[in-house]
């Protein structure tokens, strides 16, 4: 890192400035590589430390200020003070002072007409630059920057625009250094804080920002002592030790005791509970984020990067949020495996299954609008490619897609109709089947165990053995899921700038893949909304339409009864599993 | 027989313990980090400064009312003066009346010269710093909160 630094900014000097011939300015390069080389080689990290200026002064215009001292391990502040040293200094001073009468005194006389291309002698670019009549500005001290509130702006605008000649020639990490180093020269810098473009809206050019301390060892800790604490648990609980329960109202949830059968979890694999759970938890992570972010086009991202980089533990709490929502889809789908693996939507489960069905595709919704809050460049396939195929759609298509979109393009009026629907709209209608659907559970029955002639054993189990299972299942689920989200964060990608013309690639979340995969096929309406809708009528009118699992069949898997449902209902949630899979791996 | 039921009570008291403790711990540290959650705050309230203009703009014995400051500055041949207009009480900003200024929320009244004349406000209006510049403009500096 620092051997390239070192090397490419004086080669860079020095061939824009020299008036030396060029077999010269050759030779000279080739020893300061070799000479760099060798230090390197001999004294390793240790000798970029050196002070000896490699042949930087070879031919300097004027008398060139010393490079900035080399740190090792460098910041990215000192990093980017070597790239202003060999790019910016000429023009912005090299105390970021800017183009001043001051600093032009310092260049050899030739060279002090900066507005003539007398700056830069006869290695100027052939129409000479073109230098606003203000001269360069003062980057750093009282009311430099002006223009520029967030790091974020900043960066890009020096990645954009500088430097002069020529212009966007910076590599991205490089205008990231040189942000880094203004907001140093400004007191405005974080030394250990790495800028880019998922955090850099959150840091203001003007002022100093205190960063908040890591949580992860803290969460590290917490999800440790949570798994302990349920270890503990599920000692006292086997020998019988833990205390009563007094009553409450999460005891009066529960029926006083159910048949042992359905409570098993090599039968229920507890999707349902887990699923409760990621469902509680969004709820009240999804509060906390929602006191953060502010759902207009400009700030939306960057007060998720807020969040992410300023607000304690806030990325711990939106990862959290992340990955309850990846885990509900997931869990439901297991749910939805389970129950027609074992023919348990067979009446009078029939309508609670398609109450079940539909809490799916409103759960698919939810991390659809979720994801598209973010207003990121991650969310392009989903504004562009997910909106535009509701147009396909005869004759409701273009009044559904102004109807989602809130107007004829994306903009500000989409953002805040998707985050209604998230926080509002989809959030209402899905707690509420959801507890119809749990409702529904205790009205059927129960889960679906062999009616009582039937079964092997006739043992009950009290609705205290009930809760403890479901307490040292809520243990581990929050100890892993914290786990999760303080190890792998959730993802965030570069502001969106304009919502309405996305450019570059652009793939689907990941839950929506397999609708990208198919659209690859043919007729967007046919594959990218016709066999999606298929799917969920195919599997809708599994228990309607096909034989079902008799009574005595109820509670085990695979049961006689109803294996074309099985099989129907099996192939098409592989084949979702495979062209997600497909899609993942193009 | 005694004394290893004794052993089993005690190993598992401090089995219980332990659970405690733990799940107490974990419980702890989450409401800490939810407390800290909310222990962020965006904006700085540091001192603002307002440009008025070249000095010499002024008529002398004038005064100016600016309501986005919101501030009143009177200019005599000794020189500048300025007063917040807000309102000591519950802070709505004030109206000019006949001899001073006077609150539209609770009534409170107060003297051209920021002096309190009436109503449920105690305090005088807080005097804000002007600064003339060496090029001859004018500054109001107005206190950060905090």
């Amino acid at each position: 890192m620092i051997a390239s630094k070192l090397l490419y900014n004086p080669q860079k000097a020095i061939q824009k400035r020299s008036t030396m011939p060029a077999w010269l300015r050759i030779i000279i390069l080739i020893l300061g590589v070799l000479f760099l080389a060798g230090v390197l080689l001999y004294a390793g990290p240790a000798a970029a430390s050196s002070p000896e200026n490699p042949p930087l002064q070879a031919a300097p215009h004027y008398q060139r200020p010393g490079p900035p001292p080399t740190v090792y391990p460098p910041s990215q502040g000192d990093s980017g003070a070597q790239a202003y040293w060999g790019m910016c200094q000429d023009c912005h001073g090299d105390q970021g002072q800017g183009l001043t009468a001051d600093w032009r005194s310092a260049f050899a006389p030739a060279y002090r007409d900066c507005w003539q291309a007398g700056c830069h002698g006869e290695d100027a670019p052939p129409k000479g630059f073109v230098i606003p009549t203000a001269g360069a500005p003062a980057l750093a001290g009282p009311g430099a920057l002006p223009r520029f509130s967030t790091a974020l702006e900043l960066g890009t605008y020096i990645y954009e625009k500088m430097p002069l000649f020529p212009t966007g020639s910076l590599s991205e990490d490089q205008a990231w250094e040189l942000t880094a180093y203004l907001l140093d020269l400004n007191h405005a810098g974080n030394p250990g804080f790495v800028l880019g473009t998922t955090n850099s809206a959150a840091i203001p050019v003007h002022q100093k920002t205190s960063l908040p301390e890591k949580p992860l060892p803290w969460a590290l800790v917490t999800s440790l002592l949570l798994f302990a604490g349920a270890a503990g648990y599920r000692r006292l609980s086997l020998s019988g030790a833990s205390s009563p329960h007094r009553g409450n109202f999460y005891l009066h949830l529960h029926p006083a005791t159910i048949p042992a059968d359905q409570a098993r979890f090599s039968y229920t694999l507890a999707a349902g509970g887990l699923a409760v759970f990621f469902s509680l938890v969004l709820l009240i992570t999804g509060v906390l984020v929602s006191y953060y972010y502010q759902p207009s086009p400009p700030d939306a991202a960057a007060t998720i990067q807020t969040i992410n980089t300023l607000v304690p533990n806030g990325d711990l709490v939106r990862s959290i949020h992340f990955w309850s929502a990846q885990l509900l889809v997931v869990t439901l789908m297991v749910h939805l495996v389970r129950v027609i693996l074992t023919g348990a939507y067979a009446p009078p489960r029939r309508f609670n299954y398609l109450l079940g069905l539909s809490l799916l595709v409103l759960a698919l919704l939810l991390d659809f609008t979720g994801y598209l809050l973010r207003w990121d460049e991650g969310i392009r396939w989903a504004l562009v490619v997910g909106t535009n195929l509701l147009k396909t759609i005869p004759l409701v298509g273009d009044s559904l897609y102004r109807f989602v979109i809130g107007g004829a393009r994306p903009g500000a009026a989409s953002l805040i109709r998707f985050y209604s629907w998230h926080i509002y709209g989809l959030t209402v209608i899905f707690s509420a089947v959801a507890i119809w659907h749990i409702f529904r559970v205790r009205r059927d029955g129960g889960i679906s165990a062999p009616p009582p002639a039937h079964r092997e054993s006739r043992e009950r189990i009290p609705r205290s053995a009930l809760i403890r299972q479901e307490v040292l299942a809520l243990l581990l689920a929050s100890g892993a899921l914290l786990l999760l989200s303080a190890l792998a964060p959730a993802p965030l990608a570069k502001p969106l700038i304009s919502g309405a013309n996305p450019t570059g690639d652009s793939g689907a979340p990941w839950f929506f893949l397999w609708i990208q995969e198919t659209l690859k096929i043919g007729d967007p309406f046919l594959w990218g909304v016709g066999l999606p809708l298929l799917a969920v009528i195919l599997l809708g009118l599994l228990p309607f339409a096909l034989p079902n699992a008799a009574p005595e069949e109820w509670g085990i898997w695979l049961p006689e009864g109803n294996r074309l449902g099985q099989l129907i209902g099996l192939v098409i949630i592989a084949l979702i599993f495979l062209l997600t899979l497909l899609g993942w791996l193009s | 027989m005694m004394d290893i039921h004794n052993r089993k009570f005690s190993r598992q008291t401090f089995l219980r313990l332990l659970t405690r403790v733990s799940l107490g711990l974990a419980g702890g540290l989450g409401l800490a980090g939810l407390i800290r959650y909310f222990s962020h705050s965006p904006g700085s309230s540091q001192t603002r400064t307002y440009d008025l203009g070249p000095a010499g703009e002024f008529p002398p014995d004038g005064k100016l009312i600016r309501l986005d400051i919101p501030a009143v500055i009177y200019w005599t041949g000794e020189g500048y003066r300025a007063y917040s207009l807000v309102c000591t009480h519950l802070g709505c900003v004030l109206e000019e009346n006949g001899t001073g200024f006077s609150c539209p929320c609770h009534g409170s009244s107060f003297s051209a010269e920021g002096k309190v004349t009436g109503g449920p406000a105690s305090a005088d209006l807080p005097r804000m710093k002007v600064e003339l510049t060496p090029e001859g403009n004018l500054l109001l500096h107005q206190e950060g909160e905090g």
